[in-house]
């Protein structure tokens, strides 16, 4: 329980260093194809375009050629730690795990049901307020 | 707002006055939303007069309520902050407090409402161990529901409905059996809050349907998220804080009937809404005139007010019409000036409104139960973008087959009852 709740503590001192640094970060869970799929995608539109703020992009398995800046492989210990510490609560708007949900309803919906393009989606998932 | 945040924020409104902590400074009040007029009202009461509503919603910038300019957060950097308090009273306290804290803002920041336990935005060890503590709670009361309902739904989809508001509740009925088809689900069990939310759901036929508290119901989504409980499924747009659907919105138009089709159930776009078809009939029909009778609506939990003036003027001209007049009112709430209170339920209103004819209403979760009942009916609307975002109300709650109004400041009745 102490060993578990030490790799906990480094895990969340980890996310809030990241916090501190970048303005957006997404987690994506690789291990489902279709959301690999997307992580490429995503990762291949945010190096063509010229964005302002500091972006960081983590997954759970092995990445895309695409040349991004700042990315980061988590293993699947940190992985999970991580899941479970953001399905536990809210502790910033900056981090966004993007998975193959059943439990409520995503921005991948409007793709599959065609409301939205996916250059659509991820312009919103990186929507900065004005 | 409703009674018990109501309640809530008083109380935290009460024990700032008493310490002196709002003496002496410039009060500013985070988020344009209903609640933040309702205390932006208790302020102005008791003599203190904020001197503007933060808003990150450009649209809303230079407008003002009741006198009190809405402008941008970023404004506060150009005044001495140590002689500010900001007040919030808006589900995002936690996002704000954020941006003000990061934008260099070192000055008071006040919580008047707790309306979001999901949101925490530290990852110290006392907040770790604190949601762990809550989330093992949840994880608690869950259990005790599953073994409850396994005993009499085995195998059913737990719907849990994370907002209390009649409208989303409605929308949310009409595609659900699309999506229990789609899934292949036995059945359904579905979770609101507030009694009003399962007379919405029981519209829609015998579901079986519980009350929760807020609190219950927080702690419980949060398990089933935690535990990744997959006999669960959380309909909403944009609650908890996992729930991405709101920020389609920046980038396109999505009225809120096609945010629950497509991104809440992931149905084709052409999916048709099911109806509700169990009504019942108010008991005193007879009192009012058939055919010659309106139904006024001008009370909503969570959408601005119209200003009375307004309302006024709505009820004498009916009034003078010939109309008789009603105001459908709940609990403590008043019958417009003139009009006659009644207080049907949510399974009657339709009933009564069909009865007297005509309907006015503040486009509220009651014009979704009313959506199919045959008779004149009208939906106004404030000036008022939606969230964040920059679309209208209308664009986004607009009825198909209802006389839709914006009411803007100035808007005389007479000229849109045409």
């Amino acid at each position: 329980m102490i060993n578990n709740m030490e790799t906990k503590n480094l895990t969340a001192h980890k996310i809030e260093q990241a916090i501190e640094t970048y303005e957006k970060i997404f987690l994506f869970n690789c291990r489902d194809k279709q959301i690999a799929k997307l992580a490429e995608d995503f990762c291949r539109n945010i190096s063509c375009k010229n964005l302002t703020r500091k972006i960081l992009v983590m997954s759970n398995a092995g990445f895309p050629d695409e040349k991004i800046t700042d990315y980061k492989q988590l293993s699947e210990e940190e992985y999970n730690h991580l899941y479970k510490l953001y399905s536990m609560y809210e502790f910033s708007d900056r981090v966004q795990i993007i998975t193959e949900e059943s439990q409520y309803g995503s921005l991948q919906n409007y793709v599959k049901t065609g409301l939205l393009t996916e250059e659509e989606m991820f312009e919103a998932l990186l929507y900065e307020r004005k | 707002m409703d009674k018990l945040h109501y309640k809530e924020m008083m109380h935290h409104l009460n024990e700032l006055l008493m310490s002196g902590g709002i003496e002496n400074k410039n009060i500013y009040l985070f988020g344009h939303c209903n609640a933040t007029e309702e205390l932006a009202d208790a302020l102005l009461e008791r003599g203190y007069v904020p001197t503007a509503i933060l808003d990150n919603n450009v649209e809303k910038h230079g407008k003002n309520y009741r006198g009190i300019e809405i402008i941008a957060p970023q404004r506060l950097s150009e005044v001495k902050t140590e002689e500010c308090l900001v007040c919030i009273v808006a589900r995002a306290y936690a996002a704000m407090t954020d941006q003000l804290r990061r934008s260099g803002y070192k000055g008071l920041i006040r919580k008047l409402v707790d309306y979001n336990s999901y949101a925490d935005y530290s990852l110290s060890e006392v907040t770790l161990l604190r949601m762990e503590k809550r989330v093992m709670r949840g994880v608690k009361k869950l259990e005790t529901l599953n073994c409850r309902l396994e005993e009499k739904y085995a195998g059913y989809l737990k719907i849990l409905c994370p907002f209390s508001a009649l409208g989303d509740i409605y929308i949310m009925m009409s595609y659900l059996p699309c999506y229990l088809k789609k899934t292949g689900a036995a059945g359904c069990f579905i979770g609101v809050i507030g009694n009003a939310c399962a007379e919405v759901v029981r519209l829609f036929g015998s579901y079986p349907v519980e009350v929760f508290s807020q609190q219950d119901m927080d702690e419980i989504i949060q398990a089933a998220l935690y535990t990744n409980d997959r006999q669960t499924f959380i309909p909403h747009q944009d609650r908890p804080y996992v729930v991405d659907l709101y920020k389609a919105l920046y980038v396109k138009k999505i009225p809120l009937e096609r945010i629950y089709c497509c991104g809440v159930f992931g149905l084709p776009a052409d999916t048709k809404a099911c109806e509700p078809n169990v009504f019942l009939e108010y008991t005193d029909l007879s009192k009012i005139r058939k055919g010659g009778a309106v139904i006024f609506s001008p009370y909503a939990k969570s959408v601005a007010a119209l200003p009375d003036e307004m309302w006024r003027q709505i009820a004498r001209h009916y009034t003078e019409k010939g109309y008789q007049c009603f105001t459908n009112v709940a609990k403590e709430e008043k019958a417009l000036e003139g009009t006659i209170p009644i207080s049907p339920t949510i399974a009657q209103i339709k009933s009564v409104v069909e009865w007297a004819g005509t309907f006015v209403g503040i486009r509220s979760g009651l014009c979704d139960v009313l959506r199919t009942a045959k008779a004149d009916k009208m939906a106004l609307y404030p000036d008022y973008n939606y969230c964040d975002t920059s679309w209208k109300a209308i664009e986004m709650y607009r009825i198909e087959g209802w006389k839709n109004i914006v009411i803007k400041d100035g808007t005389e009745w007479l000229k849109q009852d045409k």
